[in-house]
């Protein structure tokens, strides 16, 4: 619908004319960007940057030269390695579950920023069935039914579900052309109301939620899929991944504002700017931790 | 001790009695009319120019003035109407009917406002009356007056986006705007995005606007009341009047059915660029082989028509429908491997109001007046295509398939209601009344069918319609007390019954106005308004599908409290002057989620909105003039307005996007007259100007890389996001706005015909007003802010003839 009415509105704008406005917007001093989301099955992996003047053209510098370290609540602390391109890496750490870590990056010329995380607990999940189907808005859909035991306490979900293939191509560890298998994104949304992001007009690549109506009990959450997945594009397909992460808080605020900002982005007119959220004391970006089982629905 | 209290009280029942026997009182009751028309005139002040009491007509021109028997020197006054005065000697209830005269330039003096309807006189504050004279001379956009866009030029209403017809009062959003035309509620009261409003004001009697100190008799919207009349169509002759403008024309008939009894009148307005752009289209698409037929029109209908029973009773019927209406239609016959295709695809969208009332009006004695109102209003929008297609395979027999998909929402209001005036005596005005509307609200309804070869869907789907009752309860009496002193305290209760939930809300109300001085008095008011309804829009603009719904269990009704301070003078009976300051508090207050967006689509529509408060406070300074050669006002209004939600802006306080710091305006009408034998020329000169401070915005102040948390492997983290850092919503302001309207009317009349040619420019120094801001890069490759002007200097010329 929003098409068609732009149909309608563009004649306006195109009879309008625009030019540039001097909207004097006060400098200020770029702060460090820390990007980092771990989780158990890998090594640390942070990026540092740094942000920049809104009005400023070059590239968003990555930073090299900043002194990164991680300190878990245990007391030990270990220095991350620059791999060039404002990435840093961990030689053999691995986050670990329930762990709060905080990691501080200092830098001579900014000044120094802190945060800090915890790894929550993978999700216990019961079930999952993929069987039922389910009419939505004229459109059939496969319905994804995972049933799951939230413990006790605040916890904070995310889902993603993609299209697996086997495909020529390179490999990430050995660098070589070969056969990988690619993870296609798939658009999916959710009729449970404990989640508040998508829907049928509307579907996500990723659906977070909250237990604020399930704290502490069994729950089940449904996932609709666009049927045809199953039947005629399913030639070829290795399967349906499922990933489902435990994430934390920070994770959470940071995912729904971040999909909220690039929705606004995409609708500007239409929509208000949305503040993304960071965790980053005196900087900027996120540090979060997250814990992902991952399950595959096999339809050949 | 007992015996004295006792004795006091019987001393103070005999003197009463003494009084009542020697001051023998006597009603004088009627309605004032316009001599020429027979048109009701209301707010038209009836008084005793000896004792300085008086009263003033209500909605249908009907007065009662109770006075001690004896001589009365009664005047009757109504602006820009010659005052009536007569003597007589009132001994018993009379009942009269008086007519006025339109004043002529030289009557200035007499035919000024009387004291009773003079601005510092008047109980109720924060309300603003523009004579429709005045509007119909002010400049015109694209040649269509409108009204609301003249109520965008008052203090305390502002105008949202550029060409909008939406307002904004005292801080409050466009959808806690009640807008009435013969009191009924108008739902979307724009055409083309907002770009014109529905009011045709050639059918348009009186405009009054309340922006606070709301008296108890409305209720349901928390920021404003706009009152339109319709006319009611003249009584004594038949008359009508015609133009032919840039984009529209419209045509105005009304008379008598039967002389003083019956009248009607009907006025009907079109667009046609539809019209003159079919050669064009048609001549663009004739290339390809395929038939087009789009385009766009608006057109509404104003009709009334009322009939007199008796003096004391009469009955109206008066109705609106309009419509807005996109649409295309392509034929195309094509052939493709020997298969004749040849189809028809037809898509449009269309939206608009029918608004009716009857209306029964009873005098049931000299004191007390009935009005029963029933009424319906429907506001409702679909969007729809079509695809028929018939295909004819060489070697088989032809076959039909269709495929069509409608989408409909809207909302429907039954309502009636009983109100009653009653006027005691000369220091008490009481009102009362109840009334339920019975509202149906359809959020979103779809239909597809598909019929092609064995697969046969006809579906409907999508929201239920929800069904709710508001019921409304209310009492007021405008009294006075002494010489100096008026109150007027009220109560409105309201009920909302939806699904399970009922909700109530008593709302009191009071204004006070005090006289200090001869022509200077002091006002003060308190309301408290309830609004149990949403509407659900983008903001920016009017869309069609903006639509209303009910208060939910997670949405409770809007309730606004509002309190106002002001001094009114009346300067040598020819300005009006008021200052005002005023604080709005406003809660349960909806704004969109962060990102959220709305197209029609009102499925869980309450867990995409957040619920907040909002405060609103200024200062508002108004003078104006509504009579003489020069007429029209000035306006300046010094206002903030707040918003504050817990999960926006991180819980802190922000700017409401239309709070504007500064607003001035500035609306003149210059006439000049001259006759010549039987021959007259007018030459009218409308000049508007407005100035507000810029919107508030959300502008970020840095950038810097995102971090995709859904992607699968390195290779998409790589591909990194930029995110722009926006630190408070609205921390920055657009560029000020303002803008000025010219427009000069030459009229010429002899006899009864009158033609005038009017030549209006929108825009008169072509100030580009920003309407939309957004970050680009220019020609250099520097990222740099621009703006986004919708309208140039844009002429327009109009011609009309009355007769």
């Amino acid at each position: 619908m929003k098409r068609f009415l732009c149909l309608f509105i563009l004649p306006l704008l195109w009879v309008s004319c625009e030019k540039e406005v001097n909207i004097p917007i006060e400098y200020t001093d770029p702060k460090l960007v820390v990007n980092g989301l771990f989780n158990t099955d890998s090594l640390w992996e942070v990026e540092i940057s740094t942000s920049q003047y809104i009005y400023d053209n070059s590239s968003i510098p990555l930073m090299d030269d900043a002194q990164v370290t991680i300190t878990a609540s245990t007391g030990s602390s270990f220095a991350l390695t620059n791999q060039g391109n404002g990435l840093y890496t961990s030689q053999v750490e691995k986050p670990q579950t329930g762990e709060v870590y905080t990691i501080d990056v200092s830098h001579s010329n900014y000044v120094n920023v802190r945060a800090s995380n915890e790894l929550p607990t993978e999700i216990s999940i019961q079930n999952i069935d993929w069987q039922q189907q389910s009419v939505v808005s004229g459109e059939l859909y496969r319905k994804i039914n995972i049933t799951f035991q939230d413990g006790p306490g605040d916890d904070y979900y995310m889902i993603r579900l993609a299209a697996t293939y086997w495909d020529l191509g390179y490999d990430t560890l050995t660098g070589q052309l070969d056969s990988v298998l690619v993870h296609y994104p798939l658009y999916f949304f959710s009729q449970s109301p404990a989640v508040e992001n998508g829907s049928a007009n509307d579907p996500q690549p990723s659906i977070t939620f909250k237990d604020d109506l399930f704290n502490g009990s069994q729950y089940t959450i449904d996932l609709l899929v666009e049927e045809y997945l199953f039947t005629e594009e399913k030639e070829g397909m290795e399967a349906i991944q499922i990933s489902t992460s435990k994430i934390s808080e920070e994770f959470y605020w940071y995912e729904t504002s971040y999909q909220a900002y690039l929705s606004s982005r995409d609708n500007k007119f239409f929509t208000q700017p949305v503040q993304v959220y960071t965790n980053i004391e005196n900087g900027l970006g996120i540090f979060a931790g997250y814990n992902t089982r991952i399950d595959s629905i096999q339809i050949q | 001790m007992q015996s004295n209290i006792l004795r006091t009280v019987l001393a103070l029942a005999l003197l009463s009695l003494c009084q009542l026997a020697l001051c023998q009182k006597a009603t004088i009751s009627g309605y004032v009319t316009d001599a020429s028309s027979g048109e009701k005139l209301i707010g038209a002040s009836v008084y005793d120019s000896k004792l300085l009491i008086g009263t003033t007509t209500n909605l249908y021109g009907f007065f009662s003035l109770t006075l001690d028997t004896g001589e009365v020197e009664l005047t009757i006054s109504y602006v820009g109407f010659t005052n009536l005065k007569e003597t007589l000697q009132l001994q018993s209830d009379v009942f009269r009917n008086v007519s006025l005269h339109v004043g002529e330039e030289l009557q200035e003096v007499v035919i000024s406002a009387a004291e009773s309807d003079k601005i510092h006189e008047r109980t109720q504050m924060s309300t603003i009356t523009i004579p429709m004279k005045q509007i119909e001379k002010l400049p015109a956009f694209m040649g269509e007056r409108d009204i609301l866009k003249t109520i965008q030029l008052l203090p305390g209403v502002q105008s949202g986006s550029e060409g909008s017809s939406g307002f904004y009062v005292r801080g409050g959003g466009p959808d806690q705007n009640l807008i009435l035309l013969d009191g009924v509620p108008v739902y979307n009261a724009s055409h083309l995005f907002g770009f014109f409003s529905v009011f045709n004001s050639s059918a348009i009697n009186n405009v009054e606007i309340i922006k606070g100190g709301f008296p108890a008799r409305f209720g349901g919207r928390v920021s404003s009341v706009l009152d339109i009349r319709m006319k009611e169509g003249n009584s004594k002759k038949i008359t009508g009047e015609a133009s032919i403008g840039l984009i529209s024309s419209k045509l105005t008939i009304e008379g008598p059915i039967i002389k003083d009894k019956t009248s009607f009148i009907v006025s009907g307005r079109r667009t046609y660029l539809d019209i003159l752009a079919q050669p064009f289209i048609a001549a663009a698409s004739k290339g390809d082989g395929s038939k087009v037929r789009a385009g766009y029109y608006f057109y509404d209908i104003n009709a009334k028509i009322n009939h007199k029973f008796s003096d004391k009773s009469r009955l109206y019927l008066s109705t609106y429908i309009g419509k807005d209406r996109a649409y295309t239609k392509i034929e195309d016959t094509y052939n493709e491997n020997n298969t004749i295709y040849d189809g028809t695809l037809k898509s449009g969208l269309q939206w608009g109001n029918i608004t009716t009332a009857l209306r029964y009006n009873q005098i049931i004695n000299n004191k007390l007046f009935a009005n029963v109102t029933a009424t319906y209003s429907r506001y409702k929008f679909t969007l729809g295509s079509d695809v028929e297609n018939t295909i004819s395979p060489p070697d088989s027999a032809a076959y039909d398939e269709r495929y069509g998909f409608d989408y409909l929402s809207g909302i429907y209001d039954w309502s009636g209601k009983i109100d009653f005036d009653y006027m005691p005596g000369p220091n008490h005005y009481v009102r009362f009344g109840i009334g339920n509307t019975y509202h149906t609200f359809t959020p979103g309804v779809n239909t597809a069918v598909i019929e092609a070869g064995q697969t046969n869907i006809d579906t409907t789907f999508g929201a239920n319609s929800i069904f709710a009752h508001e019921l409304a309860l209310y009492i007021e009496d405008d009294m006075k007390i002494g010489g100096r002193l008026k109150i007027n305290p009220g109560v409105h209760y309201s009920m909302f019954l939806v699904g399970n939930r009922t909700y109530n809300n008593l709302q009191p109300r009071i204004s006070i106005n005090y006289l200090l001085r001869e022509n200077l008095s002091v006002k003060a008011s308190y309301s408290r308004m309830a609004q149990y309804l949403h509407l659900l829009t983008n903001g920016t603009i009017g869309l069609p599908t903006d639509l209303w719904v009910p208060v939910t269990d997670s949405v409770p009704p809007v309730v606004a409290d509002q309190y106002a301070l002001g001094f009114a003078y009346s300067l040598r009976d020819q300005f009006e002057i008021s200052i005002e300051g005023y604080y709005k508090k406003m809660s349960n207050l909806i704004e969109y989620k962060d990102g959220a967006t709305f197209f029609g689509n009102s499925e869980n529509w309450d867990q995409k909105i957040e619920v907040g408060n909002g405060q609103a406070y200024g200062v508002e300074l108004f003078v104006q003039k509504k009579l003489g050669q020069t007429s029209g006002w000035v306006g300046y209004t010094l206002s903030w307005s707040n918003r504050q939600f817990d999960n926006l802006n991180f819980g802190r306080t922000f700017p409401y996007k239309y709070d504007r710091r500064h607003d001035v305006s500035l609306a003149l009408v210059h006439e000049l007259k001259k006759k010549m034998g039987k021959k007259e020329w007018q030459t009218d000169f409308g000049l508007t100007w407005v100035f507000g401070t810029g919107n508030a915005i959300s502008l970020p102040i840095s950038a810097y890389r995102a971090y995709d948390a859904t992607a699968y492997n390195q290779q998409e983290k790589g591909a990194y996001n930029v995110i722009d850092n926006f630190v408070d919503r609205n921390n920055f302001r657009e560029p000020s706005y303002h803008r000025m309207d010219f427009s000069t009317t030459f009229t010429s009349s002899k006899g009864k015909f009158e033609k005038s040619w009017n030549i209006s420019v929108y825009n008169l120094y072509n100030r580009q007003n920003p309407y939309y801001l957004f970050f680009d890069q220019n020609d250099n490759g520097q990222r740099v802010l621009k703006q986004l002007s919708l309208f140039p200097i844009i002429p327009s010329v109009s011609y009309s003839f009355k007769f």
